[in-house]
């Protein structure tokens, strides 16, 4: 008996801790770079040195070619797939014209001094055009054994576009992602189920952003001494130099890509992050409580931030921090405290829109406008909802490295969700996007906006070039996920979504996952099997709408004719009939048939709740399985049916239309009135102007 | 000018039927576009219970929804027949100014307000037309020679580094592009004035006299214009106060004050522009007297009643000479 308790208790404990487990303290150190790089902003190059350690992770293959990633040369010629892709047009920004980037690898040697140049090649895994050179193949003179290392040394120059997708120049502004040879991941048998080991390094494409392995980075970037720096990591050393240039070196381990930004006018504004000052002990036990840990695990710690902001955009300095802190602490309390010291928030140059709202590790550009300093458009929440978002990534990108390539939905979709979150709790559920003269939207208004009912010919589950339309990725790798975790969590509930996205994120926290991973974590948290859920709404096609199709409460008619019953035969008129049916009414005591059928209009299939409101009686609800096309209700009561509703709590976000999911049995004319109220006022308006000129 | 705002609201306010009347005629207009609306809308809307949030605060999410419901070309088509309903409002325009024109230039003509409106509005509608497309021609003409020379003068500041200067500039177009489109429009009012007192059918000199009139007379007529402007920004700015900050119009009592609110502030804007009218009549009749009297001041007023002396048979005249 007491070994059987025994084993019991074994049991318990290591269930207990596959489901608390504790926050990896770093990442498995794949990679290590240490680059010098000096900006020439005369001609808008850099000129970079970079040693590099790879360290093979397979324990069976020997690897005799590496490959990198050069970023860069998507903006070379017009032949590359990402100017093909993008027709030079990217997120609202244009490509300027002749402003083209290039990155040459000048040298490449092993430790050894093998010179690898020779057997460099551009390689197009993705598309086979061979007019793209954003991913180059090296041959080493001898194969990495399994476990093994091997360092590289490596020169390049690299050319800055004009502010383009993310990176480049605008005057004597520089943000500088994508700048070095990056090299790809090598994937063994069984990484994110692979048959065989192979590298994945994809070609860079107009819709995909990045993936890379984890490891440590050491930079010293060398700049004219005016100007202001930021990077990712930790400012370590400062040294001036007898050229009228400074060198400043940055260093972060557990990272996975490294960026940084230059510009004279920067204004530096400073904060921290404190994990007692900025949580209040109220919130930690309250977040103890949902996800069953201890303080001591949800406890945060503190962070120095640092906003790069542009000089006319001062007054909205305490924006930029808060939200900031807004993610530092909502991320941290859901996903676990953030493990790094800073958090760089850079405000990009006028005109180089280009270069905002983008991630990288400890690093995040948002950007805003002169215009949101003041009333009123200073509750446009365009700055915190990019802060928040940028921030998040440092979650879900930054810290659960999933492949942006092929699943672009683990991390913006992922943080689309999360990103909606922080901002409901930061901002209050009704106006995180904005206020503006009166008028509120939401969050959840706007994710839903972009659900077509149209929108069933792309799935979530797919690479980020294959969406048709190319626009289709947004909706696909943002909205859409967010609207499936929504309807997720409104299955799951509060408590248990929180412990999902807890146990998912402390799982794969310096790992890269894939989809099925996290299917797996929701299975095993919740102890039940979703892959039916994530069938239909992740890698399937469909649509989910459920909606009323008819709703009708009338009298119960009494029998006439020749009727057959206990007492014999009897006839019964129709003037009885309607006497009695009469008399039923005026005493009250008529019998109300109320038939209701709900339709499924959509593909997806899920369970729904339908609520029905009898009068004077209190709601009642039936479960639907949603696995018909319809389902008709049927009641006989005494009380007249006065509305009926399908998912009546709104757990399905993903129904593309809520309007339709109720009827009432009598009309409301109150909403319509109210709105042509108005709309009547805005036609007299534009009439009586025309009509006075 | 002062004074000549005074007369303005005093010839408004002496006719108040006037501005009741063109709020009737525009709103009866309005409605076209809005009835089919809230047919619409009351299908869609009167059955689903999620419909009930709007009453609290406007919903993009029911919004969508109800585009959703009804397909966009509800919308488009709605949008289509408001913006024919604005061309009939702005054809109607010539109508209703010589109307106007008529009974605020005649408060003493004791005729029926209906008989003296129509009678101007239709002795002057196709002179004010024509006016009114001379005016149209004019101004799309202004307004690109205007924008192309605010682009070439604001181009360094577009292009600096200073990012207010972007906006500076976009601000200073549209200023500029305010004053030149006021300019082309109180040339229009000042054209109509003349062609009624004058009773003239040459439009294009009319068109080009009241630009001549205003311009002579730049900071005059500009001066009597503002002052309705900014009433006129007052009394919508008021609004949308109220619009933000009043309880949600949950009720169909709130929703009926909200709907007089509405239809005050409406009437209001179009009371200020009756007045603007009498204050711009009123300075055009102290600068340029009438060198004639005007047509409808030529008609012979009845004798009163009690002026009549009866009279007996006429007496037989004098012996005419034979003809020889």
């Amino acid at each position: 008996m007491r070994h059987t308790i025994l084993v019991a208790f074994l049991f318990l404990l290591a269930a207990f801790t596959a489901l608390a487990e504790p926050l990896p303290a770093t990442s498995d150190q794949i990679v290590q770079y240490k680059i010098s790089v000096a900006l020439d902003p005369a001609k808008h190059l850099l000129t970079g040195r970079e040693t590099l350690t790879w360290r093979n992770p397979s324990t069976t293959d020997a690897v005799s070619e590496l490959q990198f990633h050069l970023y860069l040369n998507a903006f070379k010629n017009s032949r590359s797939t990402f100017i093909k892709e993008s027709g030079g047009q990217l997120r609202g920004d244009e490509m300027a014209k002749d402003g083209w980037g290039w990155i040459d690898i000048t040298s490449m040697t092993t430790a050894s001094g093998a010179d690898l140049k020779p057997t460099l090649s551009f390689i197009q895994p993705d598309d086979g055009n061979k007019g793209d050179q954003t991913v180059v193949k090296a041959v080493l003179p001898a194969p990495v054994p399994p476990g093994g290392s091997v360092t590289l040394d490596i020169a390049f120059t690299s050319k800055l576009p004009q502010v383009f997708a993310r990176t480049g120049y605008k005057d004597d502004f520089y943000l500088v992602g994508q700048w070095f040879p990056k090299i790809g991941v090598y994937e063994p048998a069984g990484m994110r189920g692979r048959d065989t080991g192979g590298w994945n390094c994809h070609q860079f494409h107009a819709n995909s952003e990045f993936y890379a392995d984890f490891g440590s980075y050491t930079v010293e970037i060398t700049a004219p001494s005016g100007y202001i720096l930021g990077a990712t990591g930790v400012r370590t050393h400062e040294h001036t130099n007898a050229n009228g240039t400074t060198t400043y070196t940055y260093e972060q381990a557990d990272i996975h890509d490294f960026a940084w930004t230059a510009d004279p006018d920067y204004v530096v504004v400073k904060a921290k992050f404190s994990a007692d000052r900025d949580v209040t002990p109220a919130e930690y036990e309250r977040m103890a409580k949902l996800l069953g840990r201890s303080l001591d695990e949800v406890k945060l710690s503190d962070v120095d931030i640092t906003v790069l902001l542009q000089p006319a955009h001062l007054p909205q300095a305490q924006r930029h921090i808060d939200s900031a802190k807004a993610g530092l602490k909502w991320f941290g309390l859901w996903y676990g405290r953030y493990p790094y010291k800073t958090l760089t928030v850079v405000d990009p140059a006028p005109g180089a829109s280009g270069a905002g709202g983008m991630e990288y590790p400890t690093f995040i550009t948002a950007g805003t406008a002169w215009m949101f300093n003041y009333w009123p458009f200073d509750k446009i929440r365009a700055v915190e909802e990019v802060t928040v978002h940028e921030f998040g990534h440092q979650y879900w990108y930054g810290m659960v490295g999933s492949n942006e390539f092929e699943e672009a939905w683990l991390d913006e979709g992922f943080n689309t969700w999360s990103t909606g979150k922080t901002m409901v709790a930061a901002y209050g559920a009704d106006a995180t996007v904005m206020e503006f003269l009166g008028i509120k939207i939401g969050e959840q208004d706007t994710s839903r906006a972009s659900n077509d009912p149209g929108a069933r010919y792309n799935r979530i589950l797919a690479r980020a070039w294959d969406y048709t339309p190319s626009g289709a990725y947004s909706f696909y790798s943002y909205m859409k996920p967010a609207l499936v975790l929504t309807t997720l969590e409104g299955y799951l509930g509060e408590q248990t979504m929180a412990r999902v996205m807890r146990t998912y994120h402390e799982r794969w926290r310096f790992r890269h996952p894939r989809s099925e991973d996290f299917f797996a974590v929701v299975n095993e948290v919740t102890g039940q099997d979703w892959n039916w859920y994530f069938d239909q709404v992740v890698r399937g096609t469909d649509i989910v709408d459920y909606n009323i199709g008819s709703a009708t409460t009338r009298p119960v008619r009494v029998a006439q004719g020749v009727l057959d019953g206990a007492g014999g035969r009897k006839t019964v008129s129709s003037a009885e009939a309607t006497k009695q049916e009469a008399d039923a009414e005026r005493a009250g005591k008529q019998i109300f048939e109320s038939v209701v059928v709900v339709r499924r209009s959509g593909g997806v299939r899920l369970p729904v709740d339908v609520a029905f409101k009898f009068a004077g009686k209190s709601v009642e609800r039936q479960a639907w399985d949603g696995q018909a096309p319809t389902r008709t209700f049927r009641f006989e009561r005494p009380e007249k049916l006065e509305w009926v509703e399908v998912d009546p709590d709104r757990k399905i976000v993903l129904d593309v239309n809520w309007l339709n999911n109720g009827r009432r049995l009598t009309t409301d004319g109150r909403p319509a009135t109210s709105w042509a109220a108005r709309w009547l006022f805005l036609v007299q308006n534009v009439i009586t102007t025309l009509g006075l000129l | 000018m002062t004074a000549r705002i005074k007369e303005g609201l005093q010839a408004a306010a002496r006719q108040p039927k006037l501005a009741l009347l063109i709020w009737a005629w525009y709103g009866l207009l309005a409605l076209v576009p809005a009835l089919p609306a809230w047919t619409w809308w009351n299908a869609v809307l009167g059955s689903s219970p999620e419909a009930a949030s709007v009453l609290k605060r406007f919903g993009l999410g029911v919004y969508l929804d109800l585009t959703r419901s009804e397909g966009v070309s509800g919308l488009g088509l709605l949008m289509v027949v408001t913006a024919a309903v604005g061309l009939v409002a702005i054809v109607s325009s010539a109508f209703v100014f010589g109307g106007m024109l008529e009974v605020l230039g005649n408060a003493d003509d004791r005729r029926p307000f209906m008989h003296r409106f129509h009678r101007g509005g239709g002795r002057f509608f196709w002179r004010f037309l024509r006016l009114t497309m001379v005016a149209a021609v004019c101004l799309v003409l202004a307004t690109a020679i205007v924008s192309a020379v605010m682009a070439g003068v604001t181009t360094p500041l577009r292009g600096s580094e200073w990012e207010p200067g972007g906006y500076l500039a976009g601000f200073a177009t549209v200023v500029a592009l305010a004053l030149v489109g006021a300019l082309f429009l109180l040339a229009l009012d000042y054209a109509r004035i003349r062609v009624a007192r004058d009773d003239s059918r040459r439009m294009l000199k009319a068109y080009f006299g009241g630009l001549g009139f205003v311009l002579r007379h730049l900071f005059a007529t500009y001066g009597i214009a503002i002052p309705f402007v900014v009433a006129l920004a007052a009394l919508m700015a008021a609004y949308v106060a109220y619009e933000t900050n009043a309880p949600a119009a949950g009720s169909w009592g709130a929703i009926l004050v909200l709907f007089v609110i509405q239809q005050v502030v409406v009437l209001g804007r179009v009371f200020l522009r009756v007045a603007l009218v009498g204050a711009e009549r009123s300075f055009h009749a102290a600068v340029l007297p009438s060198p004639v009297p005007a047509v409808a001041q030529a008609i012979v007023e009845p004798a009163v009643e009690g002026a009549l002396q009866p009279v007996g048979p006429a007496e037989p005249g004098p012996q005419q000479n034979p003809i020889q």
